[in-house]
């Protein structure tokens, strides 16, 4: 088991060096960034103030350096002082901007992963049991719509006809009596309604698609020769379900956590940016509006982290649930 | 000879297949119609798309008529002029139509002149009213602009955005993942890396991110090629695995050693003799990818980072609908949003019904 | 009815207590008054400037009150905090409306969409050493100073501060921190490289630094070598001036000045705030708090003399009320009578529409858009607030070309003045004002106003820009000539009349492209002379007092030059140096004068098209709360803005 998580824990690192030279070469990328502006702006101001704010930024940056100098500080930074650098928006260093942003961001993507799961495994289950019938019809046409609405589309319809209808203005994550209370119980119990747009936005392409993997993987399970077999011998309809397809089925789903989770994140940085929320999502497009390129370099680094770090959870989750993977996952 | 029986045998066995998929087999001319709207939008669009009614702004769509006011029917139906004022208490404008004011409509009307596919110059509409009155079968924007031409315009970019976006990732997919398959070894490691590489970063910020790299001096044609090449520089990673996976046992299979054996070089064994033996699936596979494409490009339109106006895309129309202000009074400049939800619609039920069928003896 | 009569009784009762808080001294009221706190409220002296007529009017209060915010912060009695002469609130004329005495709590609630910078609490905090009643530029009026003079000639003005007057530490302001600000900052080439023009006897290059003179502790002198009339306009309203350029905290600032700090300290602060060693002047300007960084993090722990103090910075901004403010109402509460200020970060302009509608703002000027005003209006009642329609205090949206961009084919083409005319003809204004303002606005008569296609074309063929085969015009370099605008995504508008510019100069063959940036990569670009076009708004065709009429976007290198005396940027010609001239006499002038000088800017504009003013008389929508007292749809919306700290919230 160790053998297999230090493998598996190994295989990381590489990945993890490819996604920041990625991420680095995405900061480089675009002519007339804010940071080049800016520099722009104060040689052509060019009083000594501003030289010496050229120069700060200038070492900073190390921009007299060549590239890929600049991508080893960037990187020195980043692990040795957890400095991702400053924000040039909010005059404040990129880690204070990110902090409970970020914690929010994963709130959110698991909690509209586990409802997606709650949700559409035994749609799933359902729908493969009962093949072509007036549910499974119903459920992959809902299924399919889900797929079919951009969520940033309804995001804004959502809320205002909730605030056409009600009255209430979900504008954020908290009511305003509590947006600004240190964490207890009872802002997370506020929490509760006004997540409940977001995650069944972030969620409805999600469960969409998994409704369809899980039908899917069901069909096939079902199909084969031991369920036959059992049936055959007697075993109650249920029981035979529960026993053997539906743990063989639900196996694999939990690997593609590692394919779901970039997606939700996916999905959660623009219903967010629509929505208000205040997760990574509007920071990111912000940052990338002006051309902030620093901190929305820092943003898609560490999203990308968190991914990386997701899928190794899951699949060492796997591991253990499955013995297969973990004795012959080593050698594949 | 007897290839081509056995392929045309599969041809056919896949459409009897896909003809039992309802959804699927309404789906296909509906979207064949689709693209041919937007290939004639200029024929079939009343008005153009830039056209200002400086008296129409945000006006609500009129209605085809065919009882006048007197009660009377018409054979051939009209529309009424609207009266706009606006209420300086409200600061609405309201509209009420001018029964004085009526205009038949007619097919084949002389408009504003349009380039036809981009070179027959015509200005010939299949329908409209005469002398430049107003037609607005979907309302009017704060220009004054109509709204139906508009979106008829906009399908120009968000229909070919999908099918461009995924053939150029069809050729990515395609010739990386047989590259991977096909040679094994260190080559498909290092692609496999690659792969997972690009998954583990999240789409939509990555896009977002290269797509607010596109220099802001580029044109509207540069930044829909460019986004083309964003988006399937991201999105090729699926193809490519499905075609790596299936090589990878063809390549075992005895046909290839014969090509081999006889001297056929790689290039001509991947693309003449493997590639063709799961068409099916690559079809699949990217029919299900169009709708993607087009809701990526859609969501950067809506968030300024892709095509922004005075180009005309849905994602940019819609981007116009998106305030709370349209909701409540300007519901209709929701229309695009119906017609990119119909069109992903109508790909997925293809892409399902085009599943089914490509396992024919299933 | 019952609340008019509680209103007078109120009315006596306090007229009576404040007679005989006046007789005796030391009443209950006016607990530990060792000074006599019975002075006149608001005295200016000479110069055409005389204490309004509402301040005037009314019985001098001899005993001040709190808010019950304070009771139990064991801070000293009220009448200790403010200054021996509190000033009597002016900021709003009386034709704006009728003065009501306010009640003192409650939060005032805003949003913004930019993560430091909240303009409309900015305007609120703004407060300048003397100030305009209703920005209207009529009067000059002392705000922070107690006093001023003004000699015969113009040449000298002598300023007195309140005596007693304290920072929001509860350290008293005195003639060493103007001296710190003007002595070690401004004439401090290190920390100001380039001496303020406006500081300069002439807006030219025989204009030399003011002269600067302690008298005594409270008194100061500011002497110019030549006559400058219009100073204390300039102190008073030009450029949104705060108090702080002439006047700092020093007890708070010296600690990073190099002249006053020990140095191992200073390298200690220098280093904690991550700069390279010895570098105290990047130190200071980020410690440093300027009037328009009032709301920026940086604010926290410095001393103010506006009438909030910052307490919580990050996505909710919090400020409270300066327990040491100034100013007093005519009851002789000490204002403002609203305790706190929040300000809410949101993502996009939907967001402040939304919580406007749920009542979860209570004052929004920036960001409310005529378009936006329809719903906004209809939910009203529901949501418990109001708009009111007041004028806008400058345009709404100019059409800028850069006149000083470095492309030789693009400069010589914008540069032809009638290049600029055509462009100016084939404008059609009353569509703008329909469309952009929705006929909340009137095409503006500085510029042609009749559009004329054919006499457009015409002389785009004079200058020489050829049509090729599609129909679009070639530039002088053969590529095809693009006007490319930028313009910012803060304002929805900006992009709607970008979007009906594009068509209406499309008859001239002219390519026009849109592309909308984030605000502060917008302000960035102009700075850095990156943009080549663009929509922005000007103060100057509204307000003749002010000098902005968009130098600095249309001719960034041009307006450089200009400030800097000659040292930076590039000279302009003749026509456009003869408008910096122009403009720059205003401030010498008075004001019926000026009014006159204006008319010949307008000209100088109207001959040359240096940038295209479509509209003018715009209404500027402001979404209140209902509740909120001392507000109304008179006047400019930025001068009530400006009075935030009157406004109280009716029970």
């Amino acid at each position: 088991m160790l053998s297999y998580i230090g493998f598996r824990v190994l295989q990381v690192i590489p990945l993890l060096f490819a996604i920041s030279v990625i991420v680095f070469i995405i900061i480089q990328l675009p002519p007339g960034d804010f940071l080049t502006s800016y520099v722009d702006q104060l040689k052509l101001s060019g009083n000594d103030v501003d030289e010496s704010m050229i120069m700060n930024l200038t070492s900073q940056y190390a921009l007299d350096k060549p590239l890929y100098m600049q991508y080893f500080i960037w990187m020195k930074n980043i692990l040795l002082h957890a400095d991702f650098g400053t924000s040039f928006q909010y005059k404040m260093p990129v880690s204070a901007v990110i902090g409970e942003r970020l914690l929010l961001t994963m709130a959110i993507s698991f909690i509209s992963m586990v409802v997606i799961w709650l949700i559409a495994i035994p749609i799933g289950i359902y729908s493969s049991t009962h093949p072509y019938s007036p549910m499974d019809y119903a459920f992959s046409l809902i299924g399919f719509i889900g797929l079919a609405i951009p969520g940033f589309l309804i995001a804004l319809i959502l809320i205002y006809t909730v605030y056409s209808q009600t009255g209430v203005a979900i504008t954020g994550l908290s009511s305003p009596a509590y947006a600004e209370a240190p964490w207890s119980m009872a802002k997370v119990w506020d929490m509760v309604p006004r997540m409940i747009i977001p995650v069944v936005i972030i969620g409805l392409s999600g469960t969409a698609g998994l409704i369809r993997v899980t039908r899917g993987m069901m069909l096939d399970e079902l199909s084969k020769q031991y369920v036959t077999t059992a049936r055959a011998k007697g075993l109650s309809e249920r029981k035979l379900l529960w026993k053997y397809p539906v743990r063989t089925a639900v196996n694999p789903l939990i690997s593609t956590v590692g394919w779901t989770l970039p997606t939700l994140i996916s999905g959660e940085a623009i219903v967010s940016i629509v929505l208000n929320l205040p997760t990574t999502g509007p920071i990111l497009l912000n940052a990338l509006m002006v051309q902030d390129m620093y901190l929305a370099g820092s943003f898609i680094l560490i999203l990308s982290v968190l991914t990386v770090l997701g899928t190794l959870l899951s699949d060492i989750l796997l591991a253990v649930l499955d013995p297969r993977i973990r004795y012959g996952g080593a050698s594949a | 000879m007897s290839r081509s029986y056995e392929t045309s045998s599969q041809w056919r066995l896949m459409w009897r297949k896909f003809k039992k998929h309802r959804l699927a087999l309404i789906a296909l001319p509906l979207l064949l119609l689709l693209y041919l709207t937007a290939v004639f939008c200029g024929f079939l669009a009343p008005n153009l798309p830039e056209t200002r009614f400086v008296d129409y702004k945000n006006s609500p769509p009129q209605k085809l008529r065919f009882v006048d006011e007197e009660g009377k029917f018409h054979l051939r139906p009209f529309v009424y002029g609207y009266k706009m004022e606006i209420d300086k208490e409200s600061f609405r404008r309201t509209f009420t139509a001018d029964t004085a004011r009526k205009y038949p409509v007619h097919l084949f009307v002389k408009g504003d002149s349009y380039k036809l596919l981009g070179f027959i110059k015509s200005d010939v509409h299949l329908f409209g009213v005469k002398d430049g009155n107003p037609l607005f079968l979907m309302g009017t924007d704060k220009l004054g602009r109509d709204l139906f031409s508009r979106i008829l315009y906009g399908s120009r970019i968000s229909l070919s955005f999908g099918m461009a976006g995924v053939a150029l990732t069809l050729v990515f997919g395609v010739i990386i993942g047989g590259i991977s398959g096909y040679f094994g070894g260190w080559v498909d490691t290092v692609i496999q890396r690659l792969i997972d590489l690009l998954i583990s970063i999240p789409t939509i910020p990555l896009w977002m991110a290269l797509a607010a790299a596109l220099p802001r001096t580029w044109s509207t044609a540069q930044l829909y090629l460019g986004m083309i090449v964003i988006f399937s520089l991201i999105d090729w990673t699926g193809l490519a695995r499905v075609v790596r996976g299936k090589l990878l046992s063809l390549r075992e299979e005895d046909f290839t050693m014969a090509a081999r054996l006889s001297g056929a070089s790689h290039a001509r064994i991947i693309f003449r003799h493997l590639l063709p033996s799961f068409y099916s699936y690559l079809i699949v596979t990217t029919t299900m990818a169009i709708p993607t494409t087009i809701l990526g490009e859609t969501a950067l339109s809506f968030l300024g980072l892709g095509i922004q106006a005075p180009a005309v895309s849905w994602g940019v129309l819609l981007k116009d609908a998106q305030t709370l202000q349209t909701l409540a009074h300007q519901p209709w400049l929701l229309w695009p949003a119906a017609f990119i939800v119909l069109t992903v619609l109508l790909f997925n039920f293809l892409g399902d019904g085009l599943r089914d069928a490509a396992d024919p003896y299933k | 009815m019952f609340n008019k009569k509680s209103a007078v009784v109120f009315l006596v009762l306090t007229l009576i207590v404040a007679l005989l808080a006046g007789c005796y001294g030391n009443s209950a009221n006016v607990t530990s008054g060792n000074e006599p706190s019975s002075s006149p409220a608001a005295g200016g002296s000479s110069a055409g400037a005389s204490p309004s007529a509402s301040a005037s009017a009314v019985a001098a209060p001899g005993s001040f009150k709190q808010s019950p915010f304070f009771d139990g912060k064991s801070l000293p009695p009220v009448a200790d905090r403010l200054p021996k002469a509190p000033k009597l609130t002016n900021e709003v004329p009386d034709s704006f409306y009728k003065y009501e005495i306010g009640t003192y709590g409650g939060t005032l609630r805003t949003v913004r969409l930019d993560p430091v910078n909240d303009a409309d609490l900015f305007i609120i905090q703004n407060e300048p050493l003397v100030n305009t009643p209703g920005m209207l530029g009529e009067e000059v009026t002392p705000n922070i100073v107690q006093s001023y003079e003004v000699s015969d000639d113009q040449k000298q003005f002598t300023f007195t501060l309140r005596d007693g007057l304290k920072w929001s530490d509860g350290v008293p302001v005195t003639t060493e921190d103007v001296r710190f600000a003007v002595e070690d900052v401004i004439f401090n080439p290190e920390l100001t490289p380039i001496f303020p023009l406006w500081l300069k006897s002439a807006a030219d290059e025989t204009g030399t630094p003011f002269k600067f003179e302690v008298v005594d502790n409270l008194t100061f002198k500011i002497s110019f070598d030549k006559p400058y009339g219009g100073f204390l306009l300039q102190l008073a309203w030009q450029g949104w001036r705060g108090y702080n350029d002439l006047l700092k905290p020093k007890h708070y600032l010296e600690k990073f000045h190099k002249k006053y700090a020990d140095p191992a300290e200073l390298e200690k602060s220098i280093k904690e705030a991550g700069f390279a060693q010895g570098d105290w002047v990047q130190l200071f300007t980020s410690k440093d708090l300027l009037n328009t960084e009032a709301t920026y993090p940086k604010a926290l722990g410095f001393p103010v003399l506006s009438p909030y103090v910052l307490t919580k910075t990050g996505d909710v901004i919090e400020f409270e009320r300066n327990p040491y403010y100034f100013k007093i109402d005519a009851a002789g509460n000490q204002l403002p009578y609203i305790d706190k200020l929040q300000s809410t970060l949101v993502q996009n302009t939907e967001m402040v529409n939304l919580k406007i509608l749920a009542g979860e703002v209570d004052h929004s000027y920036e960001f409310l858009s005529i378009p936006n005003v329809p719903l906004i209006k209809e939910k009203e009642s529901e949501g418990g607030f109001k708009v009111y329609l007041n004028t806008l205090h400058r345009t709404a949206n100019d059409i800028h070309l850069n006149l000083t961009y470095n492309d030789e084919a693009w400069r010589k083409t914008v540069r032809d003045v009638r290049f600029r005319k055509a462009l100016d003809l084939a404008l059609d204004k009353d569509e703008i004002a329909d469309t952009v303002f929705y006929g909340f606005a009137k095409p503006s008569s500085i510029e042609n106003t009749k559009r004329n296609l054919d006499e457009a074309n015409k002389l785009l063929d004079e200058v020489g820009l050829k049509k090729d085969a599609s129909g679009y015009r070639i530039g002088l370099d053969g590529k095809r000539f693009t006007i490319p605008f930028e313009v910012s995504s803060q304002f929805a508008d900006f992009a709607t009349l970008g979007e009906l510019v594009i068509e209406q100069w499309k008859p001239l063959g002219i390519e026009v492209t849109l592309k909308q940036i984030d605000a502060k990569l917008y302000d960035t670009r102009n700075k850095a002379n990156e943009l080549k076009a663009t929509i922005m708004f000007t103060p100057g065709p509204v307000q003749w007092v002010r000098e902005q009429w968009g130098q600095n976007i249309w001719a960034p290198l041009w307006d450089q030059w200009w400030n800097s005396g000659g040292k930076k940027g590039e000279e302009p010609p003749k026509e456009a140096l003869e408008l910096f001239k122009l403009i720059a006499s205003l401030r010498e002038l008075p004001q019926a004068e000026a009014l006159k000088k204006r008319e010949e800017i307008r000209k100088n504009i109207g001959d040359n098209y240096w940038y295209f003013i479509h509209s003018e008389d715009i209404a500027a929508p402001v979404a209140v709360n209902a509740r909120i007292g001392n507000i109304s749809d008179t006047g400019w919306g930025i001068a009530h803005n400006f009075a935030g700290e009157q406004w109280f919230f009716k029970s």
